[in-house]
């Protein structure tokens, strides 16, 4: 058997292996799919990153004190007393503006150095006076104090407007509430911010951002563990500027399963995470292999049709055709040599096969 | 405190009751919003209910509602009988958004119940329950504009007790939820209240109020 008939002998054979083939390239593709899909269905340890403007931020101190001392300059200590009890120390007329002395005890310290224990709570404002205020909403077990002096809740620290505040930084770790949903009386308003998302790819441990977008003004902004409504631990600082009406305050929480909850006024709480799509179109890794193998596959498909095309044309008689003699009739004669056929045989395609 | 069965109390003649939803919430200038009862899940028909002493008998009663977001207000007017004994009295509660009101909490609803007409000043205050029994925790629902710190204070025994943030972050309505101690609610009769906010270290002017029990 000649070769010509080997392969016609094996064609009957050859889709079978070549289906095959293909549907267990197909099933591996799938496989392959699904599996990366549910990778990236799966969220991951994420990061959030806040920088934000505005008029107030509470902080709830977690994180040692190490990381929570603050140094506050030419600052007024309030330290409030019980109620109904006349204050200890005598009170001048300019500072009984600024804490009614029917409620505190005011104190000047030398240095300002203060020490924000875990379970302290104050919220810091720059109302309209351009002075720094900090109140003490709530204490710890141990209170905190200023140069020694301790603070009780309600207490209040103002730093007056000037130079002392040029470039103040209070560094923080600890939860932490961003403005305050516009109410009667609100002065606590967000005015502007970013926030940024970031999240370790399925291909990469190294976190990549995903979610970028602005914070809406009058937003009161949380970090919360997901599904819960309990803060996560963040850490960051809030930079005071003499002059500016407003604090300008970074936050970045660790990576863990987090989202940023937004209470906005008149509508629901808006919560921000990352879903599949944003870890699909963000993962640099997944957008070069997708990129690598389309290109691939473009020149597999390519290859594939120019192949199945040329074929096709090889197939094309490239001469004239033998056409059989009618019984009786005598072959015309076209001035080109042709083989001898035999009445059993034609041409096909310059080569010759026996039917 | 309280009575077994509640007696209804139909709204006056010529009264209306009136709702409103708004898109955007509208604030009112009173500091104290509301004075209720939480207590357990209430089984009246009523949702709102109010422990309406003997003396107001005769008299006309006002029902002031708002929702701790400040897009649901109602009030309506209703008349006490003249020979009420004092009690528990399940208002008429004609309202048009039943799905969205009977669903709304009792810690979210702000309920005064005022002596007197409606025009006339919100006090004295009957202590009222918003779908819940009377009997529980006493609380007053208090309007304090923003301030660093509000507190109760009860010139008869000189005691006083502090407000906390309402938890709901749509706190336009009331943003302070004080709680009146559960030994002068049990003493029944008159609780005179002064109402205190402290704003940027300065005491602002107390407001009075006074919750009669039956």
């Amino acid at each position: 058997m000649s070769a010509e008939q080997a392969v016609v002998a094996q064609s009957p054979q050859a889709p079978r292996a070549i289906i095959r083939k293909r549907l267990l390239f197909a099933a591996a593709a799938i496989v392959l799919v699904l599996a990366a899909l549910l990778a990236y269905l799966t969220p991951r340890p994420r990061s959030f990153a806040i920088e934000a403007q505005t008029r107030a931020v509470a902080l709830s101190f977690a994180g040692g004190e190490a990381m929570n001392s603050w140094l506050l300059p030419d600052a007024l200590v309030c330290v409030r007393h019980a109620r109904r009890t006349a204050g200890e120390v005598p009170v001048s007329a300019d500072d009984a503006k600024t804490c009614d002395p029917r409620l505190y005890d005011i104190a000047h310290p030398v240095n300002g150095q203060t020490t924000w224990r875990d379970g302290d709570v104050v919220s810091l404002a720059r109302p309209g006076s351009g002075a720094l205020e900090i109140l003490v909403q709530k204490v710890g077990a141990q209170p905190p104090d200023v140069d020694g002096t301790a603070l009780t809740e309600s207490s209040r620290i103002v730093v007056p407007d000037g130079p002392s505040l040029d470039g103040l930084i209070l560094n923080f770790a600890g939860h932490i509430t961003i403005g305050d949903v516009p109410g009667p009386g609100s002065r606590h308003t967000l005015i502007s911010g970013t926030y940024e998302v970031r999240e370790a790819m399925p291909t990469q441990e190294r976190p990549v951002p995903l979610l970028t977008g602005d914070l809406f003004p009058g937003d009161r902004i949380r970090i919360l563990a997901d599904g819960t409504e309990n803060d996560v631990t963040s850490y960051g600082f809030v930079a005071v500027q003499s002059g500016a009406d407003a604090l300008e305050v970074v936050a970045y929480s660790p990576a863990g399963d987090s989202v940023l909850r937004a209470d906005r006024f008149g509508a629901k709480p808006i919560l921000t995470t990352p879903t599949w799509i944003d870890r699909v179109v963000h993962d640099p890794i997944l957008v070069a292999i997708t990129t690598i193998a389309g290109i691939v596959g473009a020149i597999l498909v390519f290859i594939d049709v120019y192949t199945r095309v040329a074929g096709r044309i090889a197939l094309l008689p490239s001469g004239p055709v033998a056409v059989e003699p009618k019984a009786g009739a005598a072959a015309p004669s076209s001035g080109v040599a042709q083989p001898a056929a035999s009445p059993a045989a034609r041409t096909v395609g310059g080569s010759v096969a026996e039917t | 405190m309280g009575s077994a069965a509640a007696a209804p109390l139909a709204l006056s003649k010529n009264a209306q009751f009136v709702e409103t939803v708004r898109d955007k919430a509208q604030i009112s200038g009173s500091p104290v919003v509301g004075a209720l009862s939480l207590g357990g899940a209430a089984e009246a028909p009523s949702p709102l209910l109010a422990q309406i002493p003997a003396a107001w008998g005769g008299d006309d009663v006002c029902a002031r509602l708002v929702t701790s977001d400040g897009l649901y207000e109602a009030r309506g007017q209703y008349s006490v009988p003249a020979d009420w004994i004092g009690g528990v009295a399940e208002f008429d509660f004609p309202t048009e958004f039943s799905a969205r009101v009977l669903t709304i909490a009792p810690e979210s609803m702000a309920v005064l119940v005022s002596r007197g007409e409606c025009s006339a000043d919100v006090s004295p205050l009957a202590l009222a329950s918003w779908r819940s029994q009377p009997g529980g925790e006493v609380v007053l629902m208090v309007n304090s504009y923003r301030a660093d710190e509000t507190y109760l204070i009860f010139p008869a025994t000189g005691g006083d007790t502090d407000c906390i943030p309402n938890p709901d972050p749509q706190r336009t309505a009331f943003d302070m939820i004080c709680t009146v101690p559960d030994e002068l609610v049990a003493a029944g009769g008159t609780i005179a209240i002064e109402v205190n906010r402290v704003r940027g270290g300065g005491i602002a002017p107390p407001d009075a109020v006074s919750l009669e029990l039956p």
